[in-house]
């Protein structure tokens, strides 16, 4: 059944560009959803904190619970990797619009203003991005660890799966990478 | 910074977490042993322990759209549709609303509200009695105040007076009518349109399809409908078999197509092209430009492509929670055609639904006028009428479960994307000479209740149609009264690639494979007795689905099916989990569906007597569990 999405993000992670084109107006329209839903709500923070909104918005774009693909750590990472990429494409389109069009690949350093305070709203997904990037090239597997949660919304036993590594390094990972990222973004 | 460095800074930092508040500056000295880099490292990442919880707790994807959500707050940006309707949320209730239209209410002196109907994504729509015309029925519509800015509240007023504008120049039988516009005291557009009588299409569709004769008549008019208010711009948007009314006047039924609800004007000059507009709307009837946002006249032939396929077969092509699925479905294409579900129907009436169904909005009618007076002439034409609705449908339920089975494997291979060749060539070689003498095989299920939870529930002999949850056993009895060639093959549920796992559950794999020779008037137990399984029970674990089960029965050795049985794990109950080989096999027991054997149930015994014409017989069972 997820064939076309397992194709489209296979064909992605060989460089086919086509295919995360394909991809980028659907997580586009549930951003829209998503955004609209809180803006017609008294207060978006507080519907931040129900676990259910945030399954519901993954379950929508891609049903993790049904995927038993054969190849689950690939398939996962990729999923993930596709993710950010589109999130972070997207808030370095928003901070372009913003700044008054034109323009539409402004350069990194450019943008935005440093965040502050991390309670989401505040979090610029494109400086995490760099640091992330950053991260890797220390520990691969740290970074890793964080795009597969954040970005790929999969719960920590998930990615001790996916990795074939055990919880407790996956916890140990995530608490050093956190605190390496916070650091990093001051 | 160097990894090796950084792994340093790691170690030393995991620990000092674990430490006592008290111990850490004594544990830090240790550890660092004097380096003072070293602990400024550590001491630094250390510093952000406290916005360890709240830091990366929200996933991006809810980052992002709360981010939106604030830009746009921020912005000018008109939001224009709703999508109350897809997250259950109720829009915001104004008490002028409640006050304007309660019960009681004259609007323009002439309206008097009844009740609320209901309350759709921008509108709320209520029953009221036209007292200046006898009290005649007529439905009020109104402009619900969800929005905060005052833009968006202007975007949205001008719109549905453009919607009012448009609806009041459609003048079609099949359409409900706009009667008059107002405003109430409180200053809100309303709508005053003719009260539809009678049932939905909704509630006429039955699971095995409606008369094609019938069919044709309705969906001529709906095409006719629609036609007529694409011609003055206005896209539905949100057809579906709930708003498509029916009314009877003696023998003749009528179509009246309601709820132009989310219906939008798309030639509105001051919307950007590029504007997207929110999902709304039932998604199974959405075509996939619309899932993205962008909905075009051709959306709503698309929606009536599913519509008819529904009526045609009782399903929808395309089912899924989850848009991103939804679309993928839709790029795919339909895997069941209508006529696996309804062999009955015309060939080329199916080639004018699917043509509704294309992906791209191009390729679909670009009238639908057109699109359904193409498919009302198909459908009429000589071969819907000589074969009758429902023909199909066996004596029995279940007949229809495994023509469905067949079927559905007929769509999978028919539809499927997979375009790598064929790697174990399993074309058929030998189809079944017309002169071999019929073969005949006989077989019974038997089954019992998880043991180890009803440790004295006794096995019972059945058909196949008993349920089966986790922790039950079946096995299979299996004889002929001729000798011959026997292959039992189990396909499991489809998994998520879209083909289904396969494991040969006869002959056995022990020993390098053994013989599928079985002599006349022999009992074959399925699993055999010999082989090292619990108690030799097909044992059914918690995962839900159907297994079908495969019997082939040959007068003479199967080449391809011992191509199979060497793809298979001994050490996996026979297991074929290679994609290439699994398509293979689907494909090769697939051409046995054109030549589906003769059966007879024997109720007494519990036994089905198969008979197939030629030299080999084959028959898909099918164990259901939950």
């Amino acid at each position: 059944m997820f064939t076309e999405i397992t194709e489209l993000l296979v064909a992605w992670s060989e460089g086919d560009r086509e295919a995360l084109a394909q991809l980028v107006p659907i997580v586009e329209a549930e951003l829209r959803r998503l955004a609209k839903s809180y803006l017609s709500k008294e207060r978006p923070d507080h519907i931040l904190q129900t676990t259910a909104l945030i399954q519901e918005a993954y379950l929508r774009l891609i049903d993790w619970q049904n995927v038993r693909w054969q190849n689950r750590a690939h398939f996962f990472g990729v999923a993930a990797q596709m993710m950010r990429r589109i999130l972070v494409d997207y808030a370095v389109e928003q901070k372009a619009l913003k700044r008054g069009g034109g323009a539409r690949h402004i350069a990194l350093e450019e943008l935005g203003e440093p965040a502050k305070v991390f309670s989401g709203r505040d979090l610029n997904i494109v400086d995490l991005d760099i640091a992330l990037g950053k991260l890797a090239t220390l520990n691969s597997r740290q970074s890793q660890v964080v795009e597969l949660h954040f970005f790929g919304g999969l719960t920590l036993k998930e990615i001790a799966e996916v990795l074939d590594v055990s919880l407790g390094t996956i916890k140990r990972d995530l608490t050093l990478a956190k605190l390496w990222l916070l650091r990093e973004l001051g | 910074m160097t990894p090796e460095f950084y792994e340093q800074v790691c170690q030393i930092c995991y620990n000092a977490l674990q430490c006592e508040a008290a111990q850490r500056s004594g544990f830090l000295d240790r550890a660092c042993a004097g380096d003072a880099s070293l602990r400024k490292e550590v001491e630094t990442m250390l510093a952000y322990e406290g916005r360890l919880d709240s830091f990366l707790a929200t996933p991006a994807l809810i980052v992002a759209a709360n981010q939106l959500a604030q830009a746009m707050e921020e912005s000018d940006e008109i939001l224009p549709g709703d999508d109350q309707r897809m997250n259950g949320a109720r829009p915001i209730l104004s008490e002028t609303l409640a006050g304007s239209f309660a019960p009681g209410v004259t609007l323009g002196g002439r309206y008097l509200i009844d009740k609320e109907l209901g309350r759709g994504g921008v509108c709320a729509v209520f029953l009221a009695r036209d007292r200046k015309l006898h009290d005649a029925p007529v439905v009020v519509k109104v402009l619900l105040n969800i929005w905060q800015e005052t833009a968006q509240k202007t975007w949205m007023e001008k719109k549905f007076k453009q919607e009012i504008a448009a609806l009041a120049r459609i003048d079609h039988p099949s359409v409900v009518r706009a009667l008059d516009v107002g405003e109430s005291p409180d200053g809100r557009s309303y709508l005053v349109m003719q009260y539809v009588s009678g049932r939905s299409l909704r509630s006429v569709l039955t699971a095995e399809g409606m008369d094609l004769g019938r069919l044709a008549k309705l969906a001529r008019q709906m095409g006719r409908a629609l036609a007529a208010a694409h011609r003055q711009g206005v896209i539905h948007r949100d057809l579906k078999p709930e708003n498509i009314m029916l009314q009877s006047l003696g023998d003749e039924e009528y179509v009246k197509i309601i709820d132009f609800g989310i219906a939008t004007i798309h030639d509105m000059a001051d919307a950007p092209d590029n504007q997207t507009t929110e999902v709304v709307g039932t998604r199974s009837y959405m075509a996939p430009e619309q899932l993205r946002g962008k909905p075009v006249a051709a959306s709503d032939i698309y929606a009536l492509g599913v519509i008819f396929y529904e009526m045609a077969t009782g399903q929808r092509p395309f089912n899924s929670e989850s848009i991103l699925h939804l679309y993928e479905l839709q790029r795919a294409g339909a895997k069941l055609k209508p006529r696996d579900l309804r062999p009955s129907l015309p060939e080329a009436a199916q080639s004018v639904i699917l043509k509704a169904l294309s992906f791209t909005p191009h390729d679909r009618f670009a009238n639908a006028k057109d699109f359904t007076d193409a498919l009302a002439d198909e459908l009429i034409g000589e071969g819907a009428r000589l074969s009758p609705p429902g023909a199909f449908v066996g004596p029995r339920r279940w007949s229809l479960i495994l023509l469905l089975v067949l079927a559905a494997l007929i769509g999978v291979l028919a539809s499927s994307r997979f375009s790598f060749r064929d790697k174990a060539g399993l074309e058929r070689t030998q189809p079944p000479p017309a002169a071999a003498p019929d073969r005949y095989l006989s077989y019974s299920v038997e089954a019992r209740r998880d043991p180890r939870r009803n440790p004295r529930a006794k096995p019972f002999i059945t058909f196949e149609n008993v349920i089966f949850g986790e922790g039950d056993e079946a096995r299979l009895y299996i004889s002929s009264p001729q000798p011959g060639f026997l292959y039992v093959i189990n396909q499991g549920p489809t998994q998520t690639d879209g083909f289904p796992n396969f494991n040969i559950l006869f002959p056995g794999m022990e020993n390098g494979g053994a013989s599928p020779e079985i002599p006349a008037g022999q009992i074959v137990q399925i699993p055999s007795p010999d082989r090292n399984r619990r108690d030799n029970w097909l044992v059914f674990d918690h995962e839900e689905g159907v297994e079908n089960i495969w019997l082939v029965w040959s007068e003479r050795v199967v080449p391809e099916l011992e191509a199979v049985k060497s793809w298979a794990n001994p050490k996996d109950q026979g297991a074929i989990r290679d994609l290439a080989q699994r398509v293979s096999v689907l494909r090769y027991l697939a051409t046995f569906s054109a030549v589906r054997p003769e059966f007879e149930r024997d109720e007494v015994g519990k036994q089905t007597k198969l008979r197939a014409k030629g030299g080999t017989l084959a028959w898909g069972m099918k164990l259901e569990h939950r």
